[in-house]
């Protein structure tokens, strides 16, 4: 076990039970990375996240406080441990299927209210748990278990949606993005208020065999990198490019939610007393 | 393969549940899928996903972003005329819950089949029956299989009693998440023709659609009397849907050349001194263990209940008549009654009988757990000795005690 596994995981959780070439052990190892950079106790983050292979596979890893909500609600009960717990630090993570189908509704309203939690939204491009099916961050024309002529509806961009909702830090990574990845969420978690992490990584029992011909984790990784670069590695255009980084980024910009709701309280508590 | 005189209409293939499901529903030539994926229903869709690539299958499919959206859009699809189907299990059924309840008020019929599993809190994704007894107070018609042959011929039964004009109910067809949904067994797929002919009775023009030439509106909002004339009406219908599932099973037989069975399937009842209920797969392996305790002389018999809403209260009271005590199998836990919730069913029918007998109820099968045969043997001894007037609680929880 390595040291930041030891320092914030559950023994009996690691290693991670997921299929193998699965980025999603890699990306929580970053994840603790950037909790460990910036100095955080396992008591000063709450651990939450929903149903799906992200959620099946971290949850009941993070050491301290942790909680595991039904499909596409984690952002909806993280509200309420914010309001009650407003000085910890949360972190949801979450799928795509969690963040962008299921769960849209509630994503989008907490980036409106600026709530203060980090959303990493560990996106494998389709429902890879059930089967392999797509979701609405799989690529147009892609094959899946359920679109076997190529997905023929619109994706959208998860970025776009909770930017345009009024989310404070908005981020884009990928599985192949490590130091990036770090700083990122290290920023993330600087800002009182809602921040988004998208990270596309793969699957190579579902996604990577039926969209990709193969299972191999090299090759689903190097299909990622293409994307983020637009070019493909004998030079060719990739049929679509990425763009990552940071999005968005206006950390502390505004009120975080709960600090609203507990001043308009104070406020109402004063004017009451003043009478 | 074709099997000559035993099923003269079927063709028998060996598939599992999922499959067999999906088998009946591309022979009843729906108009739309609408899914979302959740284990172990997924399977289900994916075959269905498959036939239609195959180019077997004229329906459009659509996979949205949520289970209520699934059934929201079968349900659109279904009062604009058309024959649509869903699929779920456990917390997606939970999730379509508004929508489930308006389909039935609605007077919808949509057909949906649940591969029943365990709810959470806590977490789980193995077999159990509680997520449909969530759900059954909800006003649609609920059948429960016990076999592959049984989900293919119930979504036969459910497209026929669901759209029939003197019922137009949504109809639930429940089979066990992993037992059937994922064992393989030989299963009868009738012809078209036969499927045909079975359902010619009902569909397309046969009861009151959305149209531009005579509008009509869905989903008014009513108050007082309208309400309760609703809600009167649907009973009403409920009940006709029971009479006519008796009814249907002459006109199965005559189709596909097999029974289905009607409400409720009584096993080695006639000469039985105690009788056994439960509903589902577990069924089965109950079966075995009633003929393992007839050699050694225990008569004991078995009402599967098959039609579990409208519950077949008639047909169950007389198959309990004269028993000296009645023991039920629940794989389900009823919060409020500190019992399973088929035991509630059972001990609300009782009251309709002249003399009372001891129940007992045998909770079990919970997340997946195993009912073994020796275990369900236990549980008809101790049915034996409470209708000898042996004391002991009212509630057994298999293996917990």
């Amino acid at each position: 076990m390595n040291r930041l596994a030891r320092k914030y995981l559950r023994p009996s959780q690691i290693p991670t039970k997921a299929c193998h070439g699965c980025g999603i052990g890699m990306i929580e190892n970053w994840l603790l990375q950037a909790i460990d950079e910036l100095g955080l106790k396992q008591e000063d983050v709450i651990f939450g996240t929903g149903i799906g292979c992200v959620g099946r596979q971290t949850f009941a890893t993070w050491g301290g406080d942790n909680f595991g909500a039904t499909h596409g609600r984690a952002l909806a009960v993280a509200t309420g441990l914010k309001l009650a717990q407003p000085d910890k630090k949360y972190l949801i993570v979450v799928g795509d299927g969690d963040a962008a189908a299921i769960g849209t509704s509630h994503l989008i309203h907490a980036a409106r209210r600026n709530l203060g939690v980090v959303v990493i939204c560990e996106d494998n491009m389709g429902y890879e748990s059930t089967g392999g099916q797509f979701s609405p961050t799989t690529p147009a024309g892609y094959v899946t278990n359920s679109s076997p002529y190529g997905m023929v509806e619109p994706p959208f961009d998860p970025c776009d949606v909770v930017q345009a909702a009024g989310a404070t830090f908005v981020a884009e990574t990928t599985a192949t993005q490590w130091h990036q990845t770090v700083k990122i969420v290290k920023k993330a978690l600087q800002n009182d208020g809602f921040s988004f992490v998208h990270v596309r990584f793969p699957c190579n029992e579902n996604f990577g065999a039926y969209a990709l011909g193969t299972r191999d984790t090299g090759k689903n990784l190097e299909w990622i990198y293409e994307h983020t670069q637009g070019r493909k590695a004998d030079g060719s255009a990739a049929d679509f490019t990425w763009a990552t980084g940071i999005k968005h980024d206006a950390s502390n910009s505004r009120p975080e939610f709960t600090k609203i709701l507990r001043d308009v309280n104070a406020r109402v508590r004063a004017k009451a007393e003043a009478r | 393969m074709t099997t000559g005189a035993l099923r003269p209409a079927a063709d028998v293939r060996v598939m599992d549940g999922n499959k067999a499901a999906a088998w009946a529903v591309l022979l009843c030539r729906p108009d739309l899928l609408a899914s979302y994926p959740i284990s172990p229903q997924t399977p289900l869709l994916e075959q269905l996903y498959k036939f239609r690539a195959e180019g077997r299958l004229d329906a459009e499919t659509v996979e949205v972003e949520g289970e209520n959206s699934a059934l929201s859009a079968a349900v659109g699809a279904v009062t604009a005329g058309g024959r649509a189907f869903t699929a779920t299990s456990s917390m997606g059924l939970m999730f379509m819950y508004d929508a489930y309840l308006y389909a039935s008020g609605q007077r919808v019929p949509v057909v949906m089949s649940v591969a029943t599993r365990e709810q959470c809190a806590p977490h789980t994704v193995s077999s159990g029956q509680q997520d449909i007894m969530m759900v059954k107070e909800g006003g649609w018609v609920q059948l429960v299989a016990e076999s592959c042959q049984e989900i293919l011929d119930s979504i036969l039964v459910a497209y026929r009693l669901a759209e029939d004009p003197n019922v137009q109910l949504p109809v639930n067809v429940c089979y066990d998440g992993y037992y059937l949904s994922h064992l393989s067994e030989p299963v009868g797929v009738p012809t078209q023709e036969a499927v045909d002919r079975f359902l010619a009775a009902v569909g397309v023009g046969k009861r009151p659609v959305l149209s531009t030439e005579a509008p009509l509106s869905f989903g008014a909002f009513v108050l007082g009397e309208l309400y309760a004339e609703y809600r009167y009406k649907h009973c009403q219908a409920m009940q006709r849907a029971l009479d006519l599932a008796e009814s249907l099973d002459g006109e199965f037989q005559a189709a596909f050349g097999r029974a289905w069975g009607g409400s409720i399937e009584a096993y080695r009842t006639e000469d039985a001194e105690v009788l056994l209920v439960g509903t589902g797969s577990a069924c089965g392996t109950l079966k075995v263990a009633i003929d393992h305790l007839r050699q050694e002389g225990v008569r004991a018999g078995l009402a599967r209940i098959r039609m579990f809403r409208p519950f077949p209260r008639r047909r169950l009271a007389e198959l309990m008549r004269g028993r000296r005590a009645v023991g039920v199998l629940d794989r389900s836990v009823c919060f409020g009654w500190n019992s399973g919730h088929l035991y509630v069913d059972v001990r609300a029918t009782a009251a309709d009988l002249e003399a009372r007998m001891p129940l007992v109820n045998f909770i079990g099968g919970l997340a997946g757990a195993d009912i073994r045969r020796e275990m369900l043997e236990d549980a008809v001894r101790t049915t034996v000795a409470r209708g000898r007037g042996e004391p002991g609680p009212e509630v057994v929880w298999l293996g917990l005690e």
